[in-house]
């Protein structure tokens, strides 16, 4: 936390405060009048939905940074899990006819029982076993799902109706975005009070050294399943939604490198902090957007060039990766730490 | 009865197959406590490199060796100089994540520069089945069995007889601890990458020559290299040969035994529950060394 020259904190409270200064407040509320009232009227409808995509993927990111960045446990399966919230959501709005928001709490609900079952067993160990075992959980999850006859709707999936919210029916992609954007502001006001109440102060304590945290009379095992509890209730939500923009779901959209793409959101935007994974996924989502623009644009002018597109998002993905790992390991929101500090003092160099 | 042995030999042959990925996963962790989570796309490039160079470029016989060994010590080369290197020190996060990376790498350059279908290795393992004591087992498979054994057997022996296979054994054990003792730490996993890359090779020729180049189903190989590297234990060659096998015939005997109940696809299920049943009850494995933790 970084301030201007002359604010101090004098007690816990101020080290704590969101809001530390006015300053932080009407900025705030300006960009959140500007990404509700002026963005859905101004961008193009494209661009709106690749947005609307963008603000799912940080829903499921900002969870699997409080599993990973927060609390130190390796997860690679969460598309599992964003992959079950859709599915449940979507089983019930299409056999059953409920509305949305009815049936996302039962998906929340019940990702959060899959996610433990799978938890109780994968948190007796860490690291590579810990990795394994979650990529594990993935790969039952899709299995079961790809087999589930005509609840499922087997390889094909199943459609998802169009839906009302309060009598408003959810229809186009401004009102796509509206949704999606209400739920993940909302999420990451729930993720950012949340690492700063003693639940959060505890992940941080596991992550920096298990052992210790014991000693300290923290139950480590408590605190790592309701960080794998909240991580898949943020999949749930982030499926959910995908499920109900998109208006269809079946278990390719989500293949295992889905997993590793929000991984690297959060790696990549700075583990252990919320602002750095939108950062993340703002920044990989917009390369992969420039890539596939790019080359379908060149698609027309060299022939042949369409099929190797997917192939130079994969390498250029992986390129990023190790790049960052390993110049910059502490991620975007360390860079615009940084950034912001130089500005502040500018035009001294400390 | 006889069904009951075939079905015993078929897994004990692809679970030499998934020991055969697992060897070069272990080699690695082994001599630098790094997971690669890339073993199956090196596979894939290794398989269509040799096809390039057998078919494609039709190299002369002798050059073929020299040239896949240049290639691979100087990937190897680069892995760790550029990649990993920097990342000593760094979590364990960002190792896997790294190695993750790369895998997407070779990924996208082996599409971008073999783009398509239709291709084959030239036909060199004779096809028909060799009958012993009333079981019939396919020819070619069982000369793809003999050779991945050789090739564990020449790396047990590697490992636990030769000078560097013991520096590489205390690399791992103690990187500052062996570079003190004069061993050359970087070069050391220099080595064990080219180790790696090498058995990739290897079995990414022998799966490309059953399944054919393009259709090797490596994402399922590697997962289940995965399992067999877990149920053995990360430490141990030996004991990932072992689990190479009961996975095998645990996957072979649930494809002959409980598909018909179940509808088909167990087969494909069956290592994540073998995984996850691991990680309960024993999870260093059946032969890894148990660590215990200290603050």
């Amino acid at each position: 936390m970084k301030k201007r020259c002359g604010i101090f904190n004098t007690n816990y409270a101020q080290d704590i405060a969101i809001f530390r200064t006015k300053l932080h407040y009407v900025s705030l509320l300006l960009f959140l009048i500007f990404l509700f009232a002026v963005v859905p009227f101004v961008v193009s409808l494209g661009f709106l939905s690749a947005i609307t995509t963008l603000a799912i993927s940080v829903v499921g990111a900002i969870g699997l940074n409080i599993v990973t960045g927060y609390c130190g446990q390796i997860q690679l399966g969460q598309a599992g899990f964003i992959c079950l919230g859709g599915y449940i959501t979507a089983m019930l709005m299409h056999h059953l006819n409920w509305p949305w928001l009815a049936s996302l709490p039962v998906s929340i609900m019940g990702t959060t029982i899959v996610a433990f079952i799978f938890a109780v067993p994968a948190l007796r160990i860490k690291g590579f076993y810990l990795a394994m075992a979650s990529m594990a959980s993935y790969f039952v999850i899709v299995w079961v799902l790809m087999r589930g006859g005509t609840l499922t709707g087997g390889p094909d999936g199943i459609p998802v109706p169009t839906t009302y919210i309060f009598g408003i029916t959810i229809d186009s992609p401004i009102k796509f975005y509206w949704l999606t954007m209400i739920t993940t502001v909302f999420l990451i006001a729930i993720a950012i009070n949340l690492v700063r109440t003693k639940t959060g102060r505890a992940f941080i304590a596991v992550r920096d050294n298990d052992i210790v945290a014991e000693h300290m009379g923290i139950d480590i095992f408590k605190y790592k399943l309701i960080a794998f509890s909240i991580c898949a209730a943020y999949g749930a939500v982030a499926g959910s939604l995908a499920a109900v923009v998109y208006g269809h779901i079946y278990y390719e959209q989500y293949p295992f490198i889905i997993n590793v793409w929000y991984l690297a959101y959060v790696i990549i935007g700075g583990m252990g902090s919320i602002a750095g994974t939108i950062f993340g996924v703002i920044f990989l989502k917009l390369l992969e957007y420039l890539v596939v623009i790019s080359g379908s644009s060149l698609g027309n002018v060299f022939h042949g060039i369409a099929q190797a597109i997917a192939s130079i998002v994969a390498i250029m993905f992986g390129v990023i990766i190790v790049f960052f790992l390993i110049r910059e390991p502490r991620g975007i929101h360390h860079k615009w730490d940084n950034i912001r500090a130089s500005l502040r003092i500018w035009p001294f160099p400390y | 009865m006889a069904l009951f042995f075939e079905v015993i030999f078929s897994g004990i042959m692809l679970g030499s197959l998934y020991a055969g990925m697992a060897l070069g996963i272990v080699v690695l962790t082994k001599s630098s406590k790094i997971f690669n989570f890339a073993h199956g796309e090196l596979a894939v490039l290794g398989a269509f490199a040799i096809w390039a160079f057998t078919v494609q470029l039709d190299l002369p016989a002798y050059l073929i060796p020299i040239v896949v060994f240049a290639l691979i010590a100087s990937l190897a080369f680069s892995i760790e100089r550029v990649l990993l290197r920097p990342l000593i020190g760094q979590p364990l996060l960002s190792v896997i994540l790294a190695t993750l990376g790369l895998g997407q790498i070779f990924g996208g350059l082996v599409t971008l520069i073999w783009p398509g279908i239709g291709r084959a290795y030239p036909e060199v393992l004779p096809v028909g089945a060799i009958e012993l004591m009333g079981i019939y087992i396919a020819e070619d498979r069982f000369i793809l069995f003999l050779i991945a054994l050789a090739v564990f057997i020449a790396f047990m022996v590697f490992f636990r007889f030769t000078r560097m296979g013991l520096a590489m054994r205390a690399t791992s054990e103690d990187p500052q601890l062996s570079q003190s003792r004069g061993i050359r730490v970087t070069r050391m996993y220099m080595y064990s990458w080219m180790i790696a890359i090498l058995t990739a090779t290897i079995i990414g020729m022998l799966l490309a020559s059953i399944f054919g180049v393009e259709k090797i189903p490596i994402e399922d190989f590697t997962i289940k290299s995965f399992v067999v590297v877990i149920l053995g234990g990360f430490e141990s060659i030996g004991g990932v040969l072992i689990a190479g096998f009961i996975l095998g015939v645990i996957e072979s005997m649930a494809a002959t035994y409980l598909d018909p109940f179940v509808g088909g696809g167990l087969a494909g299920l069956m290592p994540f529950v073998v995984m996850l049943v691991v990680l309960i009850f024993k999870p260093y494995g059946l032969y890894g060394y148990v660590r215990i933790e200290r603050v």
